[in-house]
């Protein structure tokens, strides 16, 4: 049966305990960390050599829905009434709103160290260590809006712009593609600095400390966040009926990206599926 | 810019490399360079990766000696583009070593070594020239020193790298995490419930 995916700030309460519940559960059992792993394993970037599945390619969007779609099967195996959330960061732009709340992913970090200090996720509990990082530290750490050098999430305008592109991407089918729903999304802008983060992007810049490393997953945040950009590519899917996941079929040995990119039809690992085959969800979930 | 930045030439076998002021400024960077020639020796290193990682412990250790060194000037010629860097940058040790023959290994990438308090940072580059690390994976910067530079930034003032578990957090192998087996048993299905 189809189920739905909410916005986060709409969750009632009893939702809210048992979406953080089964995350925790899911946790113990030692599944989640499987997952912080491979998206640390998958993050390579464009200037190395190898294929690129998850980031600075035409499959992150893909890449993601499974990802998130794994997550969420995890989660329904915990408690069937639980379905992926999202954090729409166009709308709920405090740090005191959700989903920063106590009832569900806690606040910022604190001052001295960044560590998650509230919420069911603040190290103390004892439910939320960090196993799989970048550094030694073994809690979970936020900068919201990272007072040191603020910065602001993206805005609704921000997405209209990726929206408006009637092109899913375009070559060179990297971090670099100027042109293309896909890397306005993914957010590589040009020059340096504030200027080049865009919605995706910016969004694991401004919530800070776990979310701008390698090791993003281990901030729950990174699901909802994830599961927004889901939604805004079915958004784009909407606007544009006649456009598909580009390329179609794969770059030709003479063109740099040959062997480096999927193309629709093509096998994204580390799964047995192509993108043709992630393009529809509306058999398994629907946003409201 | 709230940092000073104090560049010296200077040959291999001089020890004192760093011009220190009775106290350290807080937040100062101070930073040697050495020329390619005489680091090269440094980068060399037969042993392996153990070996490896020993001789650079050991570097780092003896830049922190340095620190509290008396000032001494050192004598030679100013650095080649690609020559040793080390710097204390917010009192962390930054060391950046050239690698062109590839002597490093894997753990080296484009041709550099970095490490931050002596522990390794793995660096990854961009299509468009620039350089990004684990510790900051969602921004790139223009140079090697500005991507460990802004790691350090990101560490804050206590993390070190490298994972509580051991590793710095790419594994090696290139083996595929098993979350497909372990978490969903249907591969062959797009979108499904
Ligand atoms: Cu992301």
């Amino acid at each position: 049966m189809v189920y739905t995916r909410r916005d986060v700030g709409t969750l009632t309460p009893a939702e809210r305990r048992r979406f953080v519940a089964a995350l925790i559960e899911v946790k113990r059992r030692g599944e989640y960390d499987e997952f912080v792993r491979m998206h640390i394993e998958y993050f390579l970037p464009d200037g190395e050599n190898g294929p690129r599945t998850a980031h600075m390619a035409p499959s992150f969007l893909p890449w993601h829905r499974r990802f998130v779609l794994d997550m969420e099967r995890a989660l329904r195996r915990v408690d069937e009434s639980v379905t992926m959330p999202y954090w729409d960061w166009t709308r709920d732009r405090a740090s005191t709103a959700a989903p920063w709340t106590e009832d569900l992913l806690g606040g910022t970090g604190r001052r001295s160290d960044r560590q998650v200090m509230t919420g069911p996720f603040a190290y103390r509990h004892g439910r939320w260590t960090i196993k799989e990082g970048i550094t030694d530290v073994e809690y979970l750490m936020r900068e919201l809006g990272r007072p040191r050098d603020p910065i602001a999430l993206p805005t609704a305008l921000d997405v209209e712009n990726a929206l408006a592109d009637p092109v899913y991407d375009t070559a060179p089918w990297n971090s670099t593609s100027a042109k293309g729903f896909r890397n306005k999304l993914e957010g590589w802008g040009r020059g340096r600095g504030a200027v080049s983060w865009r919605n995706h992007n910016r969004v694991h810049r401004w919530v800070g400390g776990h979310m701008v490393s390698g090791a993003s997953v281990n901030d729950p945040v990174f699901w909802l966040h994830h599961a927004f950009v889901d939604l805004v590519w079915s958004r784009w899917q909407r606007r544009h009926r006649n456009a598909r996941y580009l390329p179609a079929k794969p770059p030709g040995p003479k063109d740099a990206q040959h062997g480096r990119i999927v193309a629709r039809h093509e096998r994204m690992p580390p799964w047995d599926v192509t993108p043709d085959e992630l393009e529809d969800h509306s058999a398994v979930y629907r946003y409201v | 810019m709230w940092w000073r930045i104090l560049m010296l030439p200077c040959k291999s076998n001089m020890r004192p490399r760093m011009r220190i002021s009775d106290r350290v400024p807080e937040k100062a960077v101070t930073a040697s360079v050495d020329t390619a020639a005489g680091c090269s020796s440094l980068a060399v290193d037969s042993t392996g990766f153990a070996g490896r990682r020993h001789m650079l412990r050991g570097l780092s250790a003896s830049v922190a000696g340095m620190a509290l060194a008396p000032f001494l000037v050192a004598s030679g010629t100013a650095g080649p583009e690609r020559a040793c860097f080390r710097e204390t940058y917010r009192g962390r040790r930054i060391v950046v070593v050239p690698d062109d023959a590839g002597l490093l290994g894997d753990d080296a990438s484009g041709g550099w070594h970095v490490t931050v308090d002596g522990r390794p940072l793995h660096l990854m580059r961009r299509v468009d020239g620039s350089w990004m690390t684990m510790v900051d994976h969602y921004q790139s910067y223009p140079t090697p020193l500005a991507a460990a530079r802004a790691a350090v930034d990101e560490l804050g003032p206590t993390a070190q790298l490298g994972a509580a578990n051991g590793t710095d957090g790419h594994t090696d192998d290139g083996g595929t995490p098993n979350v497909g087996q372990g978490v969903e048993g249907d591969h062959r299905n797009g979108v499904h419930a």
